[in-house]
């Protein structure tokens, strides 16, 4: 819930960069391009440091995570933590469980506000409807609703369905959460897609489901995937509703995991780290695919209009 | 919503050519209300009947007996007159918005700059840099706070290593043992580092976009008029993306106005001076044995208010530009 | 996470309070039961099995026809499982109970009367009275202690013996010797943590002091009376008068810091339990067999009283093989198996005779023989975990707050969380 999400990316982000570089002077466009580089390496080395340092705590022997003079990079490296993490597990727990619980919530997550926020999305880019202003005014305001709040009243409500401690009721929510912004995000590829082309496709006789998997779906798919990857992780980074929620531990997800582990053994940094490494890199990688998709996806969107 | 995309392309000044819109009145058909349904009932029954109940309970005593099956008991105005009268929430309410206003400050500005250092980069130098800060937006909260407790910690501890290697003249001495998270001050501190160092991507990456779209004569026109930098963004880039920095505004300070987990991680239940509100609603509403889910509503309603004031500002920002037509 | 579990126990024994009817268990004890339902708390661990198959096989001599079947109940499930059993029915006939829950299952009538059963088992002779004494209600024995966490001052015994100073009896020994070591070793003496309430209730037991007494059927708070007062002062002013204890542990628990700069050589002295030997062999080992432990003082000398979390054993009253559940207990716990276990899990053994087989924790027996309770109230939880209200009066008074009006604050608070 707390993602921060852009559908704006850079698009051809150099050309005009080139451009406006070759018209000045030689000599002061080559400094002053020196001095752009050195900040733009600066800029990336304080992004990249926090988390470069956790991948190398998670390398480091114990020796050397806790040295009073701390190295950048693990002397002798050790798998050791890495062992300790994915062997034995976390409070008798496999880290595979927490792991499975954690792609589970979001697989499912994206796949059930995956299919809503497509029929929502054709819904409002494609019909008028009497409340259509709305429903789109509702489902900004619904995104801004705290979810720190309504972990409160949920919590009653699942208690009282049952459906307290278990994986279900978490996944339930996440969609709630998930799908304003999906539908507010898919409503703009599915407008892209030319009218005519439905139209077409109904003239040759497709009925209006055949219309959509024909025609609408794949050309909205760059849009479902990128919806995709942010409900997915909205879902792998919630904590405080699983937190909340669950009480069993095997159905703990990584970061209520983390989080447990973080308190119980503050010390153990190196398995600390360790397994923050594995919850973050999925979502690291993805959020490096969503950056191209993003890019291709808008810049379609863009050129049809 | 959480995206700047119709922002950006609103400021790219072609509000007609997008979203053609519901075009072809189809009259009263029951289709798009049926494919709204799902979600209707969705958003109906996780997002407004809870916010419905947070502002029933905050009227009430929920506790043990009323978890175990009791009716809930109505006690007025009880609930929050308790807790107008907790220095605690007034503490935490100071926290909340002191803080907002730091990491909202600091997370626009420092966007702000690097999107417009992302733009003057060269493509492989861009690409490079986009990269590194996407590691930054994408860390976890449950990590990022984790992560910055080690950098911040006291053996081992990176940060304090570097301050006192330092010389003294310049930061002082003494570093090594130095407790980040001994006073509320220091807590924040850290914690405003950590939420601005994850939120900063967003706001770079918004700010590109949105200089991509403006016409590159513009700003050539300025600097040919010997306009230096400074000038040139308050006289030209500032106003034309102003829509987009309204946006970015707005969405920060909800963001900032919130943050759970990290202060949870940082410095938890031990630190009460510490707490912002989602902490103080969350510790009294789950008062272990104790459950005083009323209170705790209260809190969370006063926590929603004034979020959905802000909320009020955004949605007008949006309909003023098209967004919801 | 453990703050919150709490909810979830209160209204567990909210609904079992209500759904306990009569137990309707006709007793049919003498005889060899085919099976034997054992509960036991947490997760389980390969060793912790191999060292109940063993149990096992010990009993299945007396009752070969007896299969025990071990269930693990993780602690967060730990409420909700028992308040299962009291709705269906279906529970054991061994179990493991957390010492802070006992009385609540005795008012509930949960557990059997064993009084005769322990009176006639000679080893229990040895058990800790205290904790026994928890297990009783109005003079019948619902429960028999097993094991302990307490915990006692981890000290550098080369620098001691160094720097010759004996192991200190008193709180101005304790101060005198953190000093000596903070001179001469250049490294804090002592930490002392705010956020370590276990400890600092040695403290406040160690000067005659109490956090709450029953007056009545209501808990009354006493920590703004003198004893908690002087021993709240004491334990604060090692940060703030004696400086022996370092700032960079305020707001913090003794994981957080005094555990890893122990193991380093870089804290002269801190608080924990046994279990911490093993942690700290896992962050440092170079100087582990320098490592030793000596009860903490009460204020004048002695060992102050220590809190003791831990678990005991009981029979359930629904159980319809009695005799033998209580057999089990005896083989369970009896004084070889306890050796076995304590040296194990780390725990202490709630028999004042039997010890660790390492001597670095020897003494920890010895201060398991001094334990005390804290106030059995439903709201300790909230108070403890939840509101941290110890801690975060001491974090303040740390930091320069005034003790009495800080204490005023916490007795107020303890006044109205442990009458919920």
């Amino acid at each position: 819930m707390n993602v921060r999400r852009s559908t704006a990316a850079p698009r051809g982000t150099a050309r005009r960069g080139e451009q406006r570089g070759g018209r000045r002077g030689r000599r002061g466009g080559r400094l002053r391009a020196v001095g752009l580089n050195a900040l733009g390496l600066a800029v990336f080395a304080v992004a990249v440091f926090p988390v470069a340092w956790m991948v190398s705590t998670a390398f480091k022997p114990n020796e050397e995570i806790f040295s009073t003079t701390p190295r950048p990079l693990p002397g002798s490296p050790t798998l050791e933590h890495f062992d300790y993490v994915l062997g034995g597990g976390i409070a008798e727990v496999s880290f595979w469980t927490y792991l499975r619980n954690s792609a589970l919530l979001a697989l499912t997550t994206v796949l059930v506000s995956g299919v809503l926020a497509v029929l929502a999305a054709i819904a409002v880019a494609r019909f008028a409807f009497r409340f259509r202003t709305v429903f789109l005014v509702m489902l900004l305001v619904v995104q801004m609703v705290p979810a720190e709040a309504l972990v409160l009243p949920l919590f009653l409500d699942l208690r009282r369905l049952g459906m307290i401690d278990s994986l279900a009721g978490l996944v339930v929510v996440y969609i709630g959460f998930a799908l304003p912004f999906s539908i507010w995000m898919l409503r703009g590829f599915v407008a892209a897609v030319p009218r005519e082309l439905e139209e077409a496709a109904a003239i040759d006789g497709a009925g209006p489901i055949r219309t959509f998997w024909t025609v609408l779906l794949p050309l909205i798919a760059p849009g479902l995937v990128a919806t995709s990857i942010f409900s997915f992780i909205t879902a792998w980074n919630e904590f405080i509703f699983a937190f909340t929620f669950l009480d069993d531990q095997d159905k703990y997800p990584l970061p209520v995991m983390m989080q447990y582990f973080f308190g119980n053994a503050s010390n153990e940094w190196g398995p600390i780290m360790a397994s923050s490494t594995l919850l973050t890199l999925p979502v690291i990688v993805f959020f490096l695919l969503v950056q191209r998709r993003m890019v291709s996806g808008l810049t379609a969107g863009a050129v049809k209009g | 919503m959480l995206d700047t995309a119709p922002a950006v392309r609103a400021a790219e000044g072609r509000p007609g050519r997008r979203d053609p819109g519901p075009a072809r009145p189809r009259r009263h058909r029951p289709w798009p209300y049926l494919l709204i349904a799902p979600t209707l009932a969705v958003i109906a029954l996780l997002m407004f009947w809870p916010m419905a109940q947070i502002a029933l309970m905050s009227f009430q005593k929920v506790g043990n007996r009323q978890l175990a099956g009791a009716p809930a008991e109505s006690v007025g105005l009880e609930n929050y007159r308790s807790i107008l009268s907790d220095e605690l929430f007034w503490q935490s309410l100071r926290s909340t918005v002191l803080f907002a206003v730091a990491a909202v400050t600091l997370t626009l500005v420092l966007g702000t700059l690097v999107g417009l250092l992302l733009n003057r980069l060269s493509r492989r130098m861009a690409a490079l840099v986009s990269a590194g800060v996407m590691v930054a937006w994408a860390t976890p909260p449950i990590t990022a706070a984790i992560i910055f407790t080690w950098l911040f910690g006291t053996t081992g501890g990176v940060v304090n290593w570097l301050l006192d290697l330092l010389p003294d003249a310049l930061v002082g001495g003494g570093w090594t043992d130095y407790n980040w998270f001994a006073t509320p001050l220091r807590t924040y501190t850290v914690l405003t580092v950590c939420v601005v160092w994850q939120s900063f991507p967003f706001v770079a990456v918004s700010v590109l976009a949105g200089l991509k779209s403006l016409p590159a004569e513009l700003l050539e026109a300025a600097r040919v008029d010997g306009a230096g930098a400074w000038r040139a963004f308050w006289a030209i880039t500032f106003p034309m993306l102003r829509p987009i920095f309204l946006v970015l505004l707005v969405l920060s300070v909800i963001w900032d106005f919130k943050v759970f987990t990290q202060l949870f991680v940082m410095s938890g239940m031990a630190n009460r001076d510490a707490f912002n509100l989602s902490l103080y609603a969350y510790s009294e509403a789950f008062g272990g044995m104790n459950a005083k889910l009323g209170l705790g509503s209260a809190i969370a309603a006063v926590l929603t208010l004034l979020l959905l004031a802000v909320t009020a500002v955004y949605v007008r920002i949006m309909v003023r530009q098209g967004e919801v037509s | 996470m453990r703050f919150f579990k709490f909810a979830a126990t209160a209204t567990a024994i909210a609904l079992a309070v209500t759904a306990c009817g009569g137990d309707g268990g006709e007793d049919t004890a003498g005889g060899a039961p085919a099976r034997l339902n054992v509960w036991m708390m947490g997760e389980g661990t390969p060793e912790q099995t191999a060292f109940l198959d063993g149990v096992e096989a010990e009993f299945r001599k007396k009752y070969p026809d007896t299969d025990v079947v071990i269930k693990y109940v993780p602690w967060p499930q730990v409420a909700t499982t028992f308040q299962k059993a009291v709705a269906s029915g279906e529970g054991p006939d061994v179990t493991e109970i957390g010492n802070t829950d006992v009385q609540s299952h005795i008012a509930q009538g949960n557990l059997a009367d064993i009084t005769d059963k322990v009176k006639g088992w000679s080893e229990a002779a040895t058990l800790n009275k205290t904790a026994l004494a928890n297990d009783q209600a109005d003079g019948k024995i619902y429960a028999v202690p097993w094991y302990g966490g307490v915990r006692g001052v981890w000290y550098r015994t080369d620098w001691f013996a160094e720097l010759d100073i004996a192991p200190p009896k008193t709180w101005a020994e304790l101060v005198a010797a953190a000093k000596k070591i903070q001179q001469e070793k250049g490294v804090p003496g002592i930490g002392a943590p705010s956020d370590q309430t276990n400890a600092i209730l040695s403290f406040i037991w160690g000067n005659g002091g109490e956090v709450a007494v029953k007056e009545g059927d209501r808990w009354v708070g006493r920590l703004d009376q003198p004893q908690a007062k002087e021993a709240i002062d004491f334990y604060t002013g090692l940060v703030t008068v004696e400086k022996v204890a370092p700032e960079k542990y305020v707001g913090k628990n003794e994981l957080q810091g005094p555990q890893q700069d122990f193991a380093l050589g870089k804290l002269g002295m801190y608080i924990d339990g046994s279990w911490a030997l093993k942690e700290m062999k896992k962050i440092s080992d170079k100087d582990a067999d320098k490592w030793g432990v000596f009860p903490i003082p009460a204020k004048n000398g002695g060992n102050a009283p220590v809190m003791a979390g831990g678990s005991d054993l009981a029979v359930w009253e629904n159980s319809k093989a009695k005799d033998a559940a209580f057999d089990y207990i005896t083989v369970l716990n009896n004084k070889v198996n306890a050796a076995k276990w304590a040296d194990y899990s780390g725990f202490s053994s709630m028999f004042t005779d039997v010890k660790f087989t390492d001597p670095k924790l020897a003494p920890f027996t010895e201060i398991a023989a001094n334990t005390k309770m804290v106030p059995l109230s439903a709201g300790w939880g909230d108070f403890e975990q939840n509101k941290k209200v110890i801690p975060n009066a001491v974090k303040a008074i740390m930091q320069g707050g005034s003790s009495a009006e800080e204490l005023a604050k916490a007795n107020k608070q303890a006044d109205e969380l442990l009458n919920p």
